[in-house]
């Protein structure tokens, strides 16, 4: 195998990783702090690629497409205000059994909701926005302007959440929440709030995936369901909770994806993440970052 | 319903079942402004069950909560702590990924306390004070997993202090597995605060000791019912007390 | 708060119930014919393609029944099966329409894995059932009675491809197939052609997995081997625009030319997802808007513009094309019942879309088989519509060569 093509492989896993990552780090936000998987997840990553898609498409034209993908991102961050609103924070409220169960049943039917309204607002059919950027290369790799953009996008969004996670006093709150659910609320915070807040930006995080890959990958009802199925690979093999985990995971299932269609068979591309995945739960059921529960 | 404004906190009937077990059966307890309230009894008796109905944890199965001689169950934890209801737990509950100082700023972030956490120097002050204050100044910037249970057992009371206004302080076994040291440290700033702010504390304990130094009255539960109630002289010479201290 | 959970029930049945009434259709009067649409209108099938097979078959209905219907003046009346492009959905909607709703014949496959199943399970129940657009030889090489195509299939196609490589001198040949009875298929199938044409090439085949989206490191690979020509195999059209993309941004494409399996270059929205980078793709075709139709075929063109605002393609034809096909015969056969049918449809001589349509107990693959004319269209410049596209293959239907970038 000769270095230049090895090189070549490794860059493109990476440059995949990254932007995988960032949907794992959606869902595994919201587990953190809502202590509930969000399956309609690619949904919010749909959305958000329809909205950039017409966003660019019939209002700021092509050159603007860096103002659409926070105008996205803002929307559906609304949509999901609403949606925890009205649909999820029932369950949290009163002493509800089975709270798993009901999350999981509502964000289903969401999926399910989504796909088909995309399918009836917009037709079966997939678009494309304009090109962010023309080709470029990182080191020996021949890259797409998109791709480019999609990755250093990916970068600037996940700085940004560092940024209000560690730094502002709604990060904190945030991440008051995901440690210790119960003191927050005798702390005098309302949950309620956060978990909106947090939802709101778990599945904005989905819509930037979405806006910053719609010309790479598409825009389609289902767009979203690749997307899914490896935010999920990512969450066991990086661990549930854990963002640092979503991150190195997301990294280490781009290259191993790469380099496994490429040395090993062509053929079996999601296999590999697979493997990996079931590798990681015989050896660390929880994840590589992932934390055993603590019993308080 | 007693609306003479010497009682801070009522409870009428109240009544917790889980399932079959009844945790907590028809206990009215009423505590006064300015109290400091020892709450006592053997393993299971309710104690802690009581404390999550009053913070709001729990719902009651029956009865009512009053503070002030408004209802408050039925209001959601983190509104009880904006009407002045403070607790902490037999384990403490910290933010265990925060620093000690971060653990005290958590409190401001609260919806009733405004735009407080605006002010941020100042708050940022007034929580140094108080570390200060139960001697946990020289920690502040290390991660709340990084000390002692005691230590957490402190930072935890410490915090409730943030929240204004602080009416009802509820403390769950404060001194459980707390180094004498430390414990002092507690008696000593539930005292201060009793006496400068007029703050009222609920206290279960099994440290008799210390529920004598604190405590002006007690009240003792059994099987979820408030058994006696009085100085811990009188409640330990009723028979039925000492049945229940021996039964159980 | 034990009304919480019941609320929970009610946005959800909500949501339910609402997803359902935007999806379901209305029916219509009595004692119709039944003729079954079974086709992919959701992933991981060719959605796309199912419903352009669906408009044409619509239209079908239309123009037989506005021409009096069949057997005596009764209407012709479509019940739409979705197979998801999966086997098992194939089986069970299969299943449905014969015994649920005694269609008398199934058109509308698109998947040969799905039309292969369902095959097998036509024969015992003896409904017909036809390959609208599934090209693999599978399919009618078991001489199937009940198993009917109107659809070119896998040897045509390569060989299609073989004699343009001839002609176009083209030594090192990539094909990049999807790990699918079609993409497998007709790499067997360029193989065993280029033997008994005596060809002297260099194959070597890239497979992938149908749901991969992103062929990046399949494409780098590929580079490095430099082929004369990278043929596409695909059998979901989304995934090969996704797979120009990669291959133009990776610079492989189009300095390396890529001929496409089948006319997916020819839809509108190609351009819309592609833009300039979807210049100079080659692309297998069995229609050319400028080519010949027949009378019928001609209405339907012109109707279906009239209806939809842009011409229809190939799947649309073919999907017209089999009801005309199945009117006709149910009026020879004088019956609605499928033994009559296939009897029928063996007999006859059927004028669809393109030609004249018969149904022969041909050799081989050519069992209950009519291949429509192929040709090899090249895009020679961008936003090109297929009218416009130059027919580079066959000889006697040439319109243009091979331009380079
Ligand atoms: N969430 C719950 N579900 C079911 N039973 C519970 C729950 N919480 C408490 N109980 C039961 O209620 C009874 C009272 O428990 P509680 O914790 O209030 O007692 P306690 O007086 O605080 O005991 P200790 O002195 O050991 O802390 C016990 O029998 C306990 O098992
Ligand atoms: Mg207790």
């Amino acid at each position: 195998m000769d270095s230049l093509l090895l090189s070549q492989y490794l860059i493109a896993g990476i440059v995949i990783g990254i932007i995988y990552a960032l949907m794992a780090i959606g869902i595994t936000f919201i587990y953190s702090i809502m202590k509930m998987i969000n399956w309609s997840m690619g949904e919010f990553y749909m959305m958000g690629s329809y909205l950039q898609y017409f966003l660019v498409v019939y209002f700021l034209g092509a050159h603007l497409w860096f103002v659409g993908i926070p105008l996205s991102m803002a929307v559906v961050f609304g949509v999901g205000m609403i949606i925890q609103r009205y649909l999820l924070r029932p369950m949290f409220v009163g002493e509800m059994e089975r709270k798993d169960e009901y999350a999981t049943v509502i964000t289903v039917a969401l999926m399910v909701f989504f796909r088909n309204l995309a399918v009836v607002l917009a037709g079966p059919n997939q678009f494309a926005p304009p090109d962010y950027a023309g080709p470029t290369h990182i080191g020996p790799l021949p890259v797409s302007g998109n791709r480019f953009v999609a990755l250093i996008g990916t970068l600037v969004i996940l700085g940004l959440f560092y940024l209000i996670v560690k730094k502002t006093w709604v990060g904190k709150a945030l991440r008051g929440s995901a440690q210790n659910r119960v003191g927050i609320q005798t702390a005098g915070v309302n949950v309620l709030r956060v978990d909106q807040i947090a939802f709101g930006i778990g599945v904005s995080l989905a819509a930037a995936a979405g806006a910053l890959l719609a010309p790479i990958f598409l825009v389609w009802p289902e767009n979203g369901a690749v997307a899914t199925m490896k935010g999920f690979e990512i969450i066991v093999i990086g661990g549930l909770g854990s963002i640092p985990g979503s991150l190195v995971a997301g990294l280490l299932l781009g290259v191993i994806e790469s380099l496994g269609s490429v040395l090993i068979s062509p053929s079996f591309k999601d296999v590999y993440g697979f493997i990996l995945v079931l590798a990681i739960l015989t050896i660390r059921p929880t994840g590589l970052f992932g934390e055993r529960q603590r019993v308080a | 319903m007693s609306a003479d404004g010497i009682q801070l906190l009522e409870t009428k009937n109240l009544t917790k079942r889980f399932g079959g077990l009844v945790a907590v059966e028809n206990l009215s307890l009423s505590i006064r402004r300015g109290e400091i309230r020892g709450i006592i009894g053997p393993n299971g008796s309710g104690k802690t069950t009581l404390m999550n109905l009053i913070s709001g944890l729990y719902r009651a199965t029956a009865g009512a909560i009053y503070l002030e001689a408004q209802r408050i169950d039925g209001l959601t934890p983190n509104v009880r702590t904006a009407r002045g209801i403070i607790r902490t737990f037999q384990v403490p509950k910290v933010f265990r990924n925060m620093t000690v100082l971060e653990n005290m700023l958590v409190p401001a972030l609260s919806d009733s306390q405004g735009d407080r956490y605006k002010r941020h120097p100042e708050i940022v002050r007034e929580a140094q004070a108080l570390l200060q204050f139960v001697q946990l100044a020289h920690m502040e910037n290390r991660l709340a997993q990084t000390l002692s249970g005691g230590q957490n057992q402190l930072l935890q009371i410490a915090r409730g202090f943030m929240v204004q206004p602080l009416k009802l302080y509820l403390m769950d076994e404060p001194f459980a597995g707390v180094n004498p040291q430390i414990k002092s440290v507690i008696m000593e700033s539930i005292k201060a605060m009793n006496r400068e702010k007029g703050i009222t504390f609920v206290i279960v304990s099994h440290e008799m000791p210390s529920v004598r130094r604190l405590c002006d009255r007690v009240s003792v539960i059994h099987e979820g019912r408030c058994i006696a109630e009085g100085t811990l002289e009188e409640v330990a010479h009723i028979p039925a007390v000492i049945e229940a201290y021996i039964g159980g | 708060m034990k009304t919480k959970p019941k609320f929970f029930f009610g946005c959800l049945a909500g949501i339910m119930i609402f997803s359902l009434l935007l999806f379901s259709s209305g029916g219509s009067a009595a004692e119709p014919v039944k003729i079954g649409v079974m086709t992919p209108l959701s992933p991981p099938g060719a959605t796309l393609l199912g419903q352009f097979i669906l408009r044409g078959a619509e239209m079908g209905a239309e123009y037989v029944n506005a021409n009096g219907g069949v057997l005596g003046g009764r209407p012709l009346e479509l019940v739409v099966e979705d197979d998801s492009g999966t086997p098992e959905k194939g089986i069970a909607g299969y299943r449905r329409l014969v015994s649920q709703k005694n269609v008398s014949a199934v058109i509308g496959q698109v998947h040969s894995s799905v039309m292969i199943a369902v095959g097998d399970l036509s024969e015992k129940l003896g409904v017909p059932i036809f390959s609208t657009q599934a090209s693999s030889k599978a399919i009618t090489e078991k001489h199937l009675m009940t198993a009917f195509r109107t659809h070119a299939i896998d040897p045509d196609r390569a060989k299609m491809w073989l004699n343009f490589i001839q002609e176009m001198g083209y030594k090192r040949i990539a094909l990049l197939a999807e790990n699918t009875d079609y993409g497998l298929g007709l790499v067997d199938e360029t193989k065993a052609g280029m033997q008994k044409l005596g060809l002297d090439l260099e194959l070597k085949s890239f497979v992938f997995d149908k749901k991969v989206v992103d062929l990046t490191p399949q494409l780098l690979e590929l580079k490095a081997w430099k082929p004369d020509l990278l043929i596409d195999i695909h059998s979901v059209p989304t995934t090969a625009y996704l797979m120009v993309k990669q291959a133009y941004d990776i610079g492989l494409y189009p300095g390396t030319p890529i001929l496409a399996s089948f006319d997916w270059p020819g839809r509108t929205e190609f351009w819309q997802n592609l833009g300039d980078k979807g210049n100079y793709i080659l692309f297998i075709s069995y229609y050319h808007p400028k080519m010949q139709l027949t009378e019928r075929g001609e209405w339907f063109k012109q109707q279906y513009h009239q209806k939809y605002g842009e011409f229809p393609i190939y799947p649309a034809f073919n999907g017209f094309g089999q009801i005309l096909i199945l009117a006709d015969a149910l009026e020879l056969a004088q019956s609605a019942k499928p033994a009559d049918l296939i009897a029928a449809l063996e007999k006859g001589q059927f004028k669809s879309w393109n030609g004249t349509v018969t149904f022969e107990r041909g050799e081989g693959p050519y069992w209950h088989q009519w291949s429509p004319p192929l040709m090899v269209l090249q895009y020679t410049q961008a936003n090109q519509s297929p009218e416009d596209a130059p027919i580079l293959y066959p000889p006697e239907m040439k319109t243009g060569s091979y331009k380079a970038p």
